[in-house]
């Protein structure tokens, strides 16, 4: 007797592709509805501006339509997947199918090719009509075929992984509803673990920042990776996401063929296939509906509610366990049961909560010697930094200088929260710094992973040293973009904002060019300086799709970036003389409160000439102000006033005619007398 | 030869086989006698190879039956309750059978379909539930499998199907082409035609005999007395049975007639006579034996 192929039996898979032809169907009516058909009825109306635009949108070019299909092709294998394997339900399949004399592993192959062939063929015939429907509007030569054929990789690979995710969850279950609750289950478990461990670590955690270990529950979720990808095919392709997801669907079919091989059969119709897996259900959900419950239960009343927390906790557990009671033993009655795992879920609760209450062993405290890492990453939000996420250091003494930084950031916080408790107020406000930072740290331990740190409402004043000392250093430097050597001019296209006040004013490709070397002289000479005042902006945007954007500010010491600036017309210093005739008032505020308004020339003049133009600066770009002072300059509406460039429009300024309104911020050690003794006469 | 050795399976703690052990010889039509709940269905489908068992083996040719596509090829397992596909008539179901056994055989379907006269083209929806299983016999019978497992198969007959199915069976075990394994409730049809019978209680193999051998060694009189007879008088023989009515009484024994006869004739009986013993009498005894009270357990 010829013994049979134990994977793939090709007449049986015939017959097992014809009882499931429905599927097929199903599918191709979706896809004829979402595929020709919408390309029909959206070029009937106006095929001549539309026919690039819907072949562009519906073959793969537009974000919306690929998350469309996609969502499609993932309910499509879910649904597939209920379908599919509800035999392994029902003990009257479970004996038929398995007293014949096939192998599990072919019925499960030839399951996982009949969901695989239900989709492709009617997606296929639709994507043919479509592609009909496109050439009678004479729209072909459109048609963007490497996007179509990576938007059907996408889609196939969605629906498989559905797919397999469903088949799995039927390996763990013995019940149609139980299967359908698993693959929700094994979708967001990854997720509902991350979000749990980031909502439980930034609520009682003050450093905390999201770190490898949160990226990798993400990535353990297929969703992740499957929305990842279709980011990813409409903008440009990444080969990493795409390996990653594929193979996190073939370990998953994988696990399906190892667990349909050992799969008891005789718990078909029972909620769980193993007991283990119920076990795993009852407390991992549990513990999640606790941790989620407790929490929106202690924020309830607004601020931490200790006691909500654990009714919450308490409502959460319970209800999961009553849930799962129920589907498991089929009765109403069995709710209230099942006390020791209840227990077990409640103990894990309160040891997590405990836990991170009482400060998670130290988490904000630690801080690792500087000779036990071999790099350290910093980010304070530098700009011009951004492409570098968080630039590291390898040179101890940089290493040291971090460490140290972090050291004095935790010890000003301290010293704040001493301060805040006892009460204390300074008699002069306006020496209180007012200003705060975030500084992230990522350290690279000789031993161990890395790990990360956000250090939040960090005092200005207690890190200014070291910080000024890094933003000096020429290897933190380094990783600044104008300093990349890579950096064309012509990647990006270069424009000045001195005020935020005012569009932003462009530079021809070669000032551009001449600018990029003076920018990188004066950066390289000057570092980047945290006493000075930054006198305009130079705005980089990418020509490519990434859109990049840069905001790098020119302080006072780069002197040829500015004389370059001013040369070209685009930088307008305000210790001109004769700009004080263009202004009618200056409005004075200060700490958020009106002090007073400006009208006489001269004081307009020393106004102007002490100040900057204020924008969206950074913490790092607001050193070299003078804190807590805004003077609203209103000038003239008319050609020849210089501040027009720095201005915009206002209607209407206490009945007189219209106006142009910009806002600037004193120098700090250069505030004259009348400003500081309008801001005491207020007080 | 099937050899079951030590089977134990578990369902959530309730032990449903403990410790199967037992032989069915090629040639031979062994019967699965059992109480309600005492394992038979499970065993057959460990037998089949739908179920693992928890310790044991089981070996057809000597070869391990759970997922082995070659040694399931040569067995057929009929359930107590068959499945078809939806709206699939008795062809389509040949159609399928056909790419599983490859010495499926055509003329052997047609003939028997015509003899039981089914029509192979109608739904088997449509089938009543006698019907079904003749549909299920026939394919069983066409896939030419050596080993056959008829899970509960008879009810749902009518006599007259009963008998053709028993002739089938019957001509095809002389021809040495088929073993089959038949658990039933209705003992008078498994004493037709089962030469071995194994008894299942509680999922334990209680007996294990040839049923000629079974007959040998129990023995059933009815006798009457002068006086009202006791049991005391018989306990040294442990009767499975004693039935007393009036004068009159019934006695069921396992051990040798002689010594029955002795122990009857010891208190001068009026009346004697040995009554040959039906299976269904053998079973009942033999549960009541071993403490299960059945008054009437089968129709």
């Amino acid at each position: 007797m010829k013994s049979k192929a134990s994977w793939f039996n090709g007449r049986l898979f015939v017959n097992t592709l014809s009882r499931y032809g429905f599927l097929a169907v199903i599918n191709g009516i979706v896809f004829f509805f979402a595929l020709p058909l919408a390309m029909l009825v959206m070029l009937r109306n106006d095929p001549t501006n539309q026919l690039e635009a819907v072949v562009r949108s519906f073959y793969g070019g537009d974000f919306r339509f690929s998350h469309l299909f996609g969502a499609l092709a993932m309910i499509m294998g879910f649904a597939g997947g209920l379908t599919l394997f509800a035999y392994l339900h029902q003990p009257r399949q479970v004996n038929f199918y398995h007293a014949q004399p096939v192998s599990r592993s072919l019925l499960l192959t030839h399951r996982l090719l009949t969901g695989v062939l239900t989709l492709v063929i009617p997606y296929l015939v639709n994507v043919m009509l479509s592609l009909i429907v496109v050439a009678l509007y004479g729209g072909l030569s459109l048609v963007p075929w490497l996007q179509l054929m990576a938007s059907f990789g996408y889609i196939l690979l969605g629906y498989l992984c559905l797919l397999a995710v469903s088949a799995l969850a039927a390996q763990l279950t013995g019940t149609l509803f139980a299967q359908a609750e698993v693959t929700l289950y094994i979708l967001l478990f990854p997720l509902l673990i991350s979000l749990a461990v980031q909502v439980l670590m930034t609520r009682y955690l003050d450093s905390y920042a999201p770190g490898p270990l949160e990226n990798l529950l993400m990535d353990l979720s297929p969703l992740t990776h499957y929305f990842e990808i279709s980011a990813y095919l409409t903008r440009y392709p990444d080969s990493g996401w795409l390996f990653y997801c594929v193979i996190l669907t073939l370990c998953i079919i994988a696990a399906c063929y190892l667990l349909y091989h050992q799969r008891p059969l005789e718990r078909a119709g029972q909620a769980v296939a193993y007991r283990c897996v119920g076990s795993f259900l009852r407390l991992s959900g549990a513990v999640l509906a606790g941790i989620f419950l407790g929490q929106v239960f202690a924020l309830l009343t607004g601020y931490d509610d200790y006691i909500l927390l654990a009714v919450g906790t308490v409502l959460g557990v319970a209800l999961w366990n009553m849930l799962c009671q129920v589907q498991i033993f089929h009765s109403s009655r069995a709710a209230f049961r099942g006390l020791r795992s209840l227990s077990a879920a409640l103990a894990v609760c309160a040891a997590i909560v405990i836990i991170m209450v009482t400060g998670c062993f130290g988490y904000d405290n630690y801080l690792p010697a500087a000779d036990s890492l071999t790099r350290i990453a910093i980010d304070v939000n530098c700009p011009g930094m951004e492409q570098a996420s968080s630039p590291a250091l390898t040179q101890p003494e940089n290493i040291e200088l971090v460490t140290r930084l972090v050291a004095q950031a935790q010890q000003g916080k301290a010293e704040q929260l001493q301060r805040m408790r006892a009460e204390a107020e300074s008699a002069d406000t306006a020496a209180e710094d007012r200003r705060f930072l975030t500084i992230e740290v990522t350290y690279y331990p000789r031993l161990g992973l890395p790990f990360t740190r956000k250090y939040r409402s960090v005092p200005f004043s207690a890190v200014e040293d070291p910080l000024a000392r890094l933003l000096q250093a020429p290897e933190y430097l380094s990783h600044h973009i104008i300093l990349d050597s890579s950096l064309q001019p012509s990647d990006y296209s270069w424009s000045v904002e001195q005020s935020s006040c005012s569009e932003t004013r462009p530079l021809s490709p070669a000032s551009g060019e001449a600018l990029l070397a003076a920018y990188r002289q004066d950066l390289s000479e000057g570092g980047i300086p945290l006493d000075e005042p930054v006198y305009t902006h130079i705005v980089l945007r990418s020509s490519d799709m990434a859109s990049s954007f840069y905001h790098l500010p020119v302080y006072g010491s780069y002197t040829r970036s500015l004389a370059l600036l001013e040369d070209a017309g685009l930088y307008q210093p305000l210790t001109d003389e004769g700009l004080a005739q263009y202004v009618k008032a200056i409005e004075v505020t200060h700490n958020g409160e009106a002090v007073g308004v400006v009208t006489d020339p001269d004081q307009i003049a020393q106004a102007l000439a002490a100040s900057v133009c204020q924008n969206d600066y950074s913490l790092l770009e607001t050193a070299g102000l003078d804190d807590g002072y805004q003077l609203r300059v209103i000038s003239e509406d008319i050609p020849e006033n210089p501040l027009r460039p720095l201005s915009y429009y206002e209607e209407k300024v206490d009945d007189e005619s219209a106006s142009l309104v910009c806002y600037l911020s004193p120098i700090r050690g250069r505030l004259p007398d009348f400003l500081a003794q309008l801001a005491a006469s207020h007080t | 030869m099937i050899r079951l050795r030590n089977i134990k399976k578990n369902f959530d703690g309730l032990w449903a086989l403990r410790d199967v052990s037992f032989e069915v010889a090629d040639g031979s039509v062994f019967g699965l006698i059992g109480t309600n709940g005492a394992g038979k269905s499970t065993l057959l489908r460990i037998m089949a190879g739908i179920y693992q068992p928890d310790e044991g083996e089981v070996l057809l040719d000597d070869s391990p039956v759970f997922e082995q596509n070659a040694v399931k090829s040569r067995l057929f397992y009929i359930s107590d309750d068959p499945f078809y596909f939806n709206g699939a008539t008795l062809d389509e179901m040949r159609r399928y059978y056909c790419t599983l056994y490859p010495d499926f055989s055509q003329d052997i379907y047609l003939r028997i379909t015509s003899n039981l006269q089914l029509d192979p083209t109608r739904k088997l929806s449509t089938y009543s539930k006698g019907m079904l299983r003749q549909a299920m016999i026939i394919l069983a019978f066409a896939s030419q499998a050596r080993y056959v497992f008829f899970d509960e198969t008879f009810d749902g007959l009518d006599p007259v199907m009963r008998q053709a199915v028993k002739g089938l069976i019957a001509s095809a075990v002389a021809e040495g082409r088929l073993v089959p394994i038949i658990a039933s409730h209705n003992l008078r049809e498994l004493e037709d035609i089962c030469d071995h019978v194994g008894v299942l209680h509680q999922g334990k193999v209680v007996l294990n005999m040839r049923l000629e051998q079974i007959q040998d060694d129990i023995h059933k009189v009815q006798c009457a007395f002068q006086e009202r007879p006791q049991r005391e008088w018989f306990d040294h023989l442990q009767p499975l049975e004693f039935k007393a009515q009036g004068r009159f009484c019934t006695l069921i024994a396992k051990a040798p007639q002689e010594k029955v006869l002795e122990a009857v004739r010891a208190h001068q009986p009026l009346f004697l006579e040995t009554m040959p013993l039906t299976l269904e009498e053998i079973f009942i005894a033999q549960m009541g034996g071993i403490g299960y009270e059945v008054q009437s357990i089968l129709v």
